[in-house]
C-alpha cells in the first residue's frame, strides 16, 4: 500500500502493510513536487483537464513519478492533501443526511454539484445530539487527480485530508488539539474535540512567506491576533473546552517554536499508535504522521477494541472524498488484480499437477512385458501341454506296469522246497493291481505247505488279499494242485 | 470465498476490462478439464500397469513351473517315444529275445491298439527258454529309454522249459 502526503513543495511518499490490524513501516521517501501549484487559482483548474491539447499537466508528472516508489505496479495510491486545499472542514450538529447536506451548503457557501465531501467523524456526546465533521472539496481538484492518475494508469484508493490522516496515525481520538500546518503560501488552524469534531481556520497572513517577511515583533502581534480569533471560535464551537491546549506542528518546516505569540504552548511530538511498527525513531513519527494515516483509515478503531483512545460515543471512518464509481473502479480492480494472482497461482498449481499427473501416467504406461519373457513364455506354452502329456503317460505306465521282476521275487522268497508252480500269471486288472496281482497255480504233496506258504506271505505288508481259490487232487501224481490269488496291500507301489 | 464470491457478482460487469483474466479463467478451465483426463488416463494406466505387472508374475511363475516340469521330465529314465520310433524297439525286443536265447514263439499286436489313438501301442509276445534265460531277459526289458509297461505276463511249464506269455505296451507321443 502506498501513501502520498503532497504539500506544495514536496511529495512525501510511504510504503506500508496493513494485516491482522497492524500496519508496518516498510519504507519513506520524499521528492520535490510542485503539483499542487495548479490549484493556487481553482478556476484554472478546468484549463487543465478540458483542454485537449493539454492533457498532460503537473499531476501527470507527478504520478508518473510516484510510479517509481511503487513495488507492484498496480498497487492503488492513497493521496492526503493539506487542508488549506479543502472548500470547507467544519463540524456541527445535524439530524439527518439532508440537514447535513443543507448545512453544509449554508456554511461553506458552496453549491453541491461544486463540491465532493465525507463525514469521517461522528460523534453523539448526548442523547438526540449528533455531530458531523465534514470535509469538503472542489470537484475540480479531485477530478484532476482521477484524470491524470487515469491517463497514467495508476489507481486511486482514497484522497484525505492530512489532518484526519494525522489524527488516525496517533491512533488517539479521545482528546482535544489544537494543530498548526503552515506552507510557503497557505497556512491554517486546526482545533479537534473529540466530542463535537475538526474544524479549520485558514490563515493565509501566517504562511512562511509573510511570516519571513516580517519583523519578529510584528508576526508575533499577527500571530497572537490570529491564536485569539481561533480560540475564540473553538470556544464557540466546543463547549467547556480546556484553556492553553498546545499546538501540534504539522508544517514542513518547525515553525510555532520559532514564535513566542504561541507563548511556550507547543505540543509534544506526537508518536504512532501502538499498531503501527516502524523503522523509524519516536522523534521522526510525527514527520509522517499525515502520510501513514491514511493506510489505517479501514482499520477498525472503536471503544470495545481500544477503551483509552476513543469514546464510546465516537465514530471515525474513512474521510476518502474519490467518488463512488472511482472507489468502486479501485476496488474491483483490486479485485481482480488478487484474483488474477490466485488463478495465476492455481493455474501454475494445475500445470504442475498436470505434468506429475501426465508423468506418472507415462511411467506407468511404460511398463512393458520384456520381449525375451514373451518368447520363453510362448515356447512354455508350447511346449506344456507335451510335457504334461508326456507326464501323464509316465504315471500311466507305473499304474499298468504289473511290476513282474518285484512279483517273482516276493512269489519266490517265501517259497518252500516243498512247492513247485505249474504256472505264474503277473497282470493287472482293468488297470488296478490291487487285488488280483498274482495269480499261481501251485502243486505240494502236502496240503499245509500252501497254508504255510500262504501264511509266510501275508507276512509280507507289501500284500494283501491272499487266498487259496482252488485245491484239486492230482491221485495219479500223487499230489495236490492249488491255485492261489495274491493281492497287493495299500501300501504296496 | 463467499466473500469473493459476493465480489465477482458484484464487478462482474467490468470483467471484460480484464482479458487477462477471461484468459486465465478459460486457461483454468482448460487445465481442470486436462487434469480430469490425465488423471482418467492414469488411473487406466495403472490399471493397465497392475494388469502387466500381474500377467508379467503370471508368466514367469508358468515358465518356473513348465522349467521344473521340463526338470523333472528329463530326469525320467524313460520316455514317451515317437509313433515311428515303436518298430525300432519292436526289434530290440526281437533282438533281446534271440540275444538271450530264447525262442520267439509268436509276436503280435492287440487289435485295439491298431486302431490308434491311445498313445500306446500293445503288444504280445510269446516266447520259451530256461527260467533264469526268461528272468534275465525280463530284467532287462527296462534297459530301454523308451516307456515301456509289460501289463501282463504269464510263466507256465513246457516240456522242461518255461514258456512266457507277456503283453506290453510302448506309450507314444
Amino acid at each position: 500500500m502506498i501513501s502520498v502526503y503532497l504539500t506544495p513543495d514536496k511529495a512525501q511518499v510511504v510504503d506500508g502493510n496493513l494485516k491482522d490490524g497492524e500496519l508496518t513501516v516498510n519504507s519513506v521517501n520524499e521528492f520535490a513536487c510542485s503539483a499542487l501549484d495548479m490549484f493556487e487559482d481553482i478556476d484554472d483548474v478546468e484549463y487543465y483537464y478540458e483542454d485537449d491539447e493539454n492533457q498532460e499537466n503537473v499531476l501527470d508528472e507527478f504520478f508518473h513519478d510516484i510510479k517509481s516508489f511503487m513495488d507492484a505496479k498496480h498497487d492503488p495510491i492513497n493521496v492526503v492533501l493539506p487542508d488549506y486545499l479543502f472548500a470547507f472542514i467544519d463540524c456541527f450538529k445535524f439530524e439527518n443526511q439532508e440537514d447535513l447536506e443543507q448545512q453544509l451548503c449554508e456554511e461553506s457557501l458552496r453549491d453541491l454539484d461544486e463540491i465532493y465531501y465525507s463525514v469521517p467523524i461522528i460523534t453523539q456526546p448526548a442523547p438526540q445530539e449528533q455531530w458531523g465533521t465534514v470535509y469538503a472539496i472542489d470537484k475540480k481538484i479531485i477530478n484532476a487527480f482521477v484524470d491524470a492518475a487515469d491517463r497514467q494508469n495508476v489507481k486511486l484508493m482514497s484522497i484525505e485530508a492530512a489532518s484526519l490522516s494525522y489524527l488516525r496515525a496517533t491512533g488517539k481520538f479521545s482528546k482535544e488539539e489544537f494543530m498548526f500546518q503552515a506552507f510557503s503560501n497557505h497556512a491554517t488552524f486546526l482545533a479537534y474535540s473529540s466530542i463535537a469534531g475538526m474544524f479549520k481556520m485558514d490563515v493565509p497572513d501566517l504562511c512562511l512567506n509573510s511570516l519571513s517577511e516580517m519583523e519578529e515583533d510584528e508576526a508575533n502581534s499577527i500571530i497572537n491576533s490570529y491564536i485569539v480569533q481561533f480560540e475564540s471560535t473553538a470556544l464557540k464551537t466546543f463547549s467547556y473546552m480546556n484553556q492553553n491546549i498546545p499546538f501540534t506542528d504539522l508544517s514542513d518546516e518547525e515553525v510555532i517554536s520559532k514564535f513566542s505569540a504561541f507563548n511556550g504552548r507547543v505540543a509534544e511530538n506526537p508518536i504512532f499508535a501502538p499498531y503501527i511498527i516502524s523503522y523509524l525513531e519516536d522523534d521522526d513519527h510525527y514527520r509522517v504522521m499525515c502520510s501513514i494515516g491514511s493506510l489505517l483509515q479501514n482499520k477498525i478503531v472503536n471503544s470495545d477494541l481500544y477503551p483509552e483512545d476513543i469514546d464510546s460515543y465516537e465514530q471515525v471512518t474513512s474521510g476518502n472524498l474519490l467518488p463512488l464509481g472511482i472507489q468502486q473502479n479501485t476496488h474491483a480492480f483490486q479485485f481482480f488484480l488478487k484474483l488474477k494472482k490466485i488463478l495465476f497461482i492455481f493455474c501454475g498449481i494445475l500445470i504442475v499437477g498436470l505434468g506429475a499427473v501426465l508423468g506418472t501416467s507415462f511411467f506407468m504406461a511404460n511398463v512393458t512385458i520384456p520381449q525375451s519373457l514373451n518368447d520363453e513364455y510362448n515356447l512354455a506354452k508350447e511346449n506344456i501341454e507335451e510335457i504334461k502329456r508326456e507326464s501323464d503317460l509316465i504315471i500311466l505306465k507305473k499304474k499298468e506296469d504289473c511290476s513282474p521282476i518285484e512279483a517273482m521275487a516276493v512269489i519266490l522268497e517265501k517259497r518252500p522246497k516243498e512247492l513247485g508252480f505249474a504256472s505264474v500269471t503277473i497282470a493287472m486288472e482293468n488297470g488296478k493291481k490291487k487285488k488280483n496281482w498274482i495269480k499261481l497255480k501251485a502243486a505240494s504233496a502236502d496240503p499245509l505247505v500252501f497254508q504255510n506258504y500262504i501264511k509266510d506271505l501275508n507276512s509280507n505288508p507289501a500284500l494283501a488279499n491272499i487266498g487259496i481259490t482252488k485245491i484239486d487232487s492230482n491221485f495219479k501224481a500223487g499230489y495236490k494242485a492249488a491255485e492261489i490269488n495274491i493281492g497287493r496291500s495299500e501300501n504296496g507301489k | 470465498m463467499k466473500k469473493y464470491i459476493e465480489n465477482f457478482s458484484a464487478y462482474a460487469p467490468e470483467i471484460k476490462e480484464h482479458k487477462d483474466i477471461i484468459f486465465l479463467l478459460a486457461l483454468s478451465v482448460i487445465l481442470i478439464l486436462a487434469l480430469i483426463f490425465a488423471s482418467m488416463k492414469l488411473t487406466s494406466s495403472y490399471i493397465d500397469r497392475n494388469e502387466k505387472l500381474e500377467k508379467i508374475s503370471q508368466m514367469e511363475s508358468f515358465i518356473a513351473d513348465w522349467q521344473k516340469k521340463s526338470n523333472i521330465l528329463a530326469s525320467e529314465p524313460m520316455l514317451p517315444i515317437k509313433e515311428e520310433e515303436v518298430d525300432e524297439i519292436q526289434t530290440n525286443i526281437i533282438f533281446n529275445i534271440q540275444a538271450s536265447k530264447l525262442a520267439l514263439v509268436s509276436l503280435k499286436e492287440n487289435e485295439v491298439s491298431q486302431k490308434g489313438g491311445n498313445n500306446a501301442r500293445e503288444f504280445e509276445v510269446t516266447f520259451n527258454g530256461d527260467y533264469q534265460q526268461v528272468m534275465q531277459y525280463l530284467s532287462d526289458f527296462y534297459s530301454n529309454k523308451a516307456l515301456i509297461s509289460i501289463t501282463k505276463l504269464t510263466l507256465a511249464h513246457d516240456k522242461n522249459k518255461i514258456k512266457a506269455v507277456m503283453s506290453y505296451k510302448i506309450y507314444t507321443k
